[in-house]
């Protein structure tokens, strides 16, 4: 059997859970902010290179100082 | 950042992306030093683009498997970006069999100077970045429409070795998590990269550093971390869990908070004085490129593995 004690303690830890849940979905990327990867990105030129020999495709690349799809 | 939300979101873009196109992204501070096939064809095809001759080759390319430039373009805005992928693809029609087509070997050995991976048997830590305000007695996420509100993320690199470690550390009740990885985390990863690269943190601007983790798997930590001079710090709390299933991460999340403070060379416009700043890591599974790209803090190798030194 739980006390009084007991259970206002769990009360507390589970709305700490739930605090520490909202503020993880802010930080995250929301959908919109994630569209740009519903696009098939790549990250290995020569790779890209055969698919585009092998589709006959051209290639795009987004060449950036850092990452694009993860420095920032 | 702009590129993500303002072009590469776009449904018409998307659509003639995915339709019409090969799509990779590369880092151009390793692209362009590479000494490899990789290096050789990326140059060729710079070359022909306005950026020949030129230190940055930051930009957005379209160009054939054999090497002919079709397209170059580096403003912001679907518009002049859609522009340039319709006149590449007129060019494109033009062409012949041969000019599209080519037999592609294999690269060789890449330039393992500017060539990141991940070390055999190694894990991927996906870690968001966010600047925060307390609204309505919350911490809340700032309108997303604006570049350095956005969520920005980076990748924690771990080695087989070291997840073991963790793993021995918990069955044996717990402890500072120490060495190389509890370094690396300070160092490369409580950074503000919301509008840019920042830069690293030295070991000795750490003021404060505590990560432990308990037998259950349970972590708690705190740190204060501030310049020479006091212009560029952060301070908080990172809580979480770590479970380790037969020297196997299956779990890695953190939540840290804190209050941010400054800017690097590449990250000015940070808003004034000591601002909440969020970060989440989550245990990533690597199957989507994106998410296997390394971490901004390996170029220099030996410092990330062994931030001791």
């Amino acid at each position: 059997m739980c006390n009084l004690f007991q259970i206002v303690l769990i009360g507390l830890v589970v709305l700490g859970a739930q605090a520490d849940e909202v503020v993880v979905k802010e930080i995250i990327p929301s959908k919109v902010e994630s569209a740009w990867l519903e696009i098939d990105w790549k990250t290995d030129l020569w790779e890209a290179r055969k698919e585009a020999a092998r589709t006959g495709k051209p290639i795009y690349l987004w060449e950036m100082d850092g990452h694009p799809l993860g420095c920032v | 950042m702009a590129d993500r939300l303002l072009v590469f979101a776009n449904s018409e873009v998307q659509k003639l992306l995915k339709e019409n196109f090969v799509t990779v992204a590369a880092d151009d501070w390793y692209q362009r030093r590479r000494k490899d096939k990789v290096g050789e064809y990326f140059a060729k095809v710079v070359d022909q683009s306005p950026r020949k001759g030129v230190h940055t080759k930051q930009g957005h390319y379209i160009f054939t498997a054999p090497g002919k430039l079709l397209g170059f373009n580096n403003n912001r805005g679907p518009e002049k970006r859609l522009a340039m992928m319709k006149d590449a693809l007129s060019k494109w029609d033009k062409l012949s069999k041969d000019e599209r087509l080519v037999d592609i070997p294999e690269h060789g050995k890449n330039d393992q100077g500017f060539y990141r991976e991940l070390p055999k048997d190694g894990q991927i830590v996906k870690v968001y970045t966010r600047c925060l305000e307390e609204r309505n007695g919350r911490l809340q996420k700032l309108a997303e429409n604006k570049i350095g509100n956005l969520s920005a993320v980076d990748h924690l690199w771990l080695q087989h070795s070291e997840v073991k470690k963790l793993g021995k550390l918990i069955v044996s009740g717990g402890g500072q998590i120490s060495g190389g990885l509890s370094l690396r985390i300070a160092k490369f990863h409580l950074r503000d990269n919301t509008r840019g690269e920042p830069r690293d943190w030295k070991k000795d601007e750490l003021k404060e550093w505590s990560l432990k983790v308990d037998g259950k798997g349970k972590v708690s930590g705190n740190f204060l971390i501030s310049s020479s001079d006091g212009e560029m710090g952060y301070e908080g709390k990172i809580k979480g869990s770590i479970t380790v299933d037969k020297g196997r991460l299956t779990r890695f999340d953190f939540l840290v908070l804190g209050k941010h403070w400054g800017y690097s060379k590449h990250t000015q416009g940070s808003r004034l004085g000591k601002t909440p700043m969020g970060q989440v890591f989550r245990l990533s599974d690597g199957k989507r490129a994106s998410d296997r790209i390394p971490p901004q803090g390996i170029r220099w190798a030996p410092g990330y593995w062994n931030p001791e030194t």
